[in-house]
């Protein structure tokens, strides 16, 4: 009986293959197969046409034909093991009789090229990432089909490789001569690392304050630091990093009318260093928001510790306006509190 | 912060202006916008700046006066003046504006030189101060939100547009309507050095705000009704003056501080 029985489950599965013939395809089996298996929730029994729903083997069959459409290249790593029958031929030989993908052709092809798109097309994926040779305009010009090539297409390269390197790498638009030149990215943008953590450093000192280093505004630092002051907020379960860039944008304008208008012409402080320096003063308040995830929130604790890095924020950021635009002593104490309301409107973002 | 466009175009201007109505304005314009170029908004900065200067000149200076004259403030004079406003009884002396002539025209003295002066430090600071303080009341309700937030900042900015249209209307009915946009908007500005006052005290004891509110509001009125009978004074003709109509108007409008407050102050 049980000899019958696994007969018949052998028999069944192999029917599965010719039940679906008309587009016998791997993958349609692989498919057809999990979804039976799926189906039957009984990992005891073995699933068997009969067992399956077969009512939905025609959907299945639809979706599977419009899958088809794509052309798919069977990789060599496909794990796809579908028991067959022997006499079937192998999946390898029938794939190559279907899919006979058609080979790359390049538009300006020497000989050599023009040999290399005869080879069967899965070589033509292995050796994709060729090391460039020496950068040599001349060797542009000795191949003189691919010009816009910047690799070196010698002849002795061209054997031990299987084919030319993909158009992707064709570095159509780079002129060969400057891509060296080109100064870093960061440099380019106008990022200085070194001098964001150096300014940076010096805010965490609260008691002496370096201006010379704040002279110069600069918009990343205040970046990464109002990034970091919303991803703190979000680990607290607030979303709010809009509203941060539109506070700072309003607190930063506000401190710059209220400086101008308080020095006249004896200040020169322009709105973009005021966006740096408000930036920069963040700093003690993202360290708020950090601590405060650790803190109950609306005891004591929260309040005492907001109030101490509200006075720390002021504290700098009064200084740095004073020294970098030449504030009176007079007006110190009026500049002072304009800094704590802007410090103390972020604040309540953090405690409440 | 009502005026920002116009407050940063005169920022460079430094002594006080020969005549706050006219004139170092158009200095003030231009000073300002190559400042304001320089800060990078420059292509804006031409483009409303330069073609429209002459028609700005003339419209704007007709509404506003120099803006920068009302920020010349030192220490000692936000603390006598916050001591002024909310305490007015204290005051020994006179209530008039010391007036110097310049140029041929009678102009005040900036705030600095005189304490009765209005400034403009002291409402949008005020203002301010009475936001973070309405965000601070709801958040130990725990209603706090940053909407809500921006909710109060619109209701401060509507109390203080209130305020500044009684008086205007009180003043154009009593015929004293030459009185100059931004001092009005000063004088109304200065109840929420009294508000502020009140919601910090009611954040610790929620009752003492109706205590509060009859007093600051009587404390309000007492100096507007003194400051505007100076304004009243300079301004209209001499047989119109001790009015019981007068008096009336002024009366109401010590009256009318006390729903506005209870309204403001009710986060």
């Amino acid at each position: 009986m049980e000899a019958r029985d696994e007969r018949r489950s052998h028999g069944d599965l192999a029917r599965l293959q010719p039940h679906f013939a008309p587009k016998q395809k791997p993958i349609t089996n692989f498919f057809c197969y999990n979804l039976c298996w799926a189906e039957t929730h009984n990992f005891s029994q073995v699933p068997s046409a009969r067992n399956c729903n077969i009512n939905e083997t025609s959907i299945l069959e639809t979706i599977l034909t419009i899958f088809s459409l794509f052309p798919h290249s069977r990789s060599q790593n496909s794990q796809v093991t579908i028991p067959r029958r022997p006499d079937q031929p192998s999946p390898d030989r029938q794939m190559s009789r279907d899919f006979n993908a058609p080979p790359v052709v390049f538009p300006s092809g020497g000989g050599a090229t023009a040999a290399n798109q005869r080879r069967p097309p899965s070589s033509a994926m292995a050796p994709q990432f060729q090391p460039p040779r020496p950068a040599n305009s001349v060797s542009g010009a000795s191949n003189p089909a691919l010009p816009f090539m910047s690799f070196d297409m010698s002849a002795a390269a061209a054997s031990t490789s299987t084919a030319p390197p993909p158009s992707l790498f064709s570095s159509s638009t780079i002129p060969t001569s400057s891509f060296e030149d080109e100064p870093p990215l960061l440099e380019e943008l106008g990022i200085n690392t070194r001098q964001i953590w150096r300014k940076t450093v010096s805010i965490l000192n609260p008691i002496r304050v370096n201006s010379n280093l704040h002279e110069d505004g600069d918009l990343s630092g205040p970046f990464i630091f109002l990034m970091a002051f919303g991803l703190f907020q979000l680990l607290a379960g607030k979303f709010h990093f809009g509203i941060i860039l539109g506070w700072v944008t309003v607190a930063a304008m506000f401190l710059y009318f209220v400086f101008n208008m308080l020095l006249g012409r004896n200040g020169n402080l322009d709105l973009y260093r005021c966006f740096s320096l408000v930036g920069y003063c963040m700093l003690p308040m993202v360290m708020f928001s950090a601590i405060s995830l650790f803190v109950p929130r609306g005891g004591f604790v929260m309040f005492g510790l907001g109030l101490f890095f509200v006075l720390w924020s002021t504290r700098v950021c009064t200084r740095l306006l004073a020294e970098i635009a030449s504030c009176g002593d007079e007006h110190r104490g009026l500049v002072a509190y304009a800094c704590w309301l802007v410090f103390c409107l972020f604040s309540l973002l953090v405690i409440f | 912060m009502y005026n920002p466009n116009m407050a940063s175009q005169a920022g460079p201007q430094g002594p006080p202006p020969l005549n706050p109505q006219q004139g170092p304005f158009g200095n003030a314009f231009y000073g300002a916008g190559s400042e304001f170029i320089k800060t990078g908004l420059g292509a804006y900065g031409e483009k409303f700046l330069g073609s429209s200067s002459e028609f700005m000149q003339s419209n704007i200076s007709r509404y506003f006066s120099n803006p920068q004259y009302y920020f010349q403030v030192n220490d000692q004079y936000v603390r006598n003046k916050l001591r002024v406003v909310l305490f007015p009884f204290i005051h020994r002396g006179h209530w008039t504006r010391i007036t110097e002539p310049v140029g041929g025209r009678l102009s005040y003295k900036p705030p600095i030189y005189d304490i009765n002066a209005p400034d403009l430090y002291i409402p949008v600071m005020a203002f301010a101060t009475y936001v973070i303080l309405a965000g601070f009341s709801l958040g130990f309700i725990g209603k706090f939100s940053p909407e809500a937030l921006n909710y109060q900042l619109t209701r401060g900015l509507l109390g203080w547009f209130v305020q500044v249209a009684l008086l205007k209307s009180l003043l154009y009915s009593m015929g004293g309507g030459e009185a100059a946009l931004l001092d009005i908007v000063a004088y109304g500005g200065y109840l929420f050095t009294g508000l502020s006052l009140g919601i910090v005290v009611s954040m610790f004891w929620s009752l003492s705000y109706y205590v509060l509110v009859p007093w600051l509001s009587i404390c309000m009125g007492v100096f507007l009704v003194k400051t505007m009978q100076r304004v009243l004074l300079t301004e209209m003709r001499s047989h119109e003056r001790h009015s019981s109509r007068q008096h009336y108007m002024l009366l109401f409008m010590g009256i009318a501080q006390i729903p506005l407050f209870l309204w403001l102050g009710s986060v």
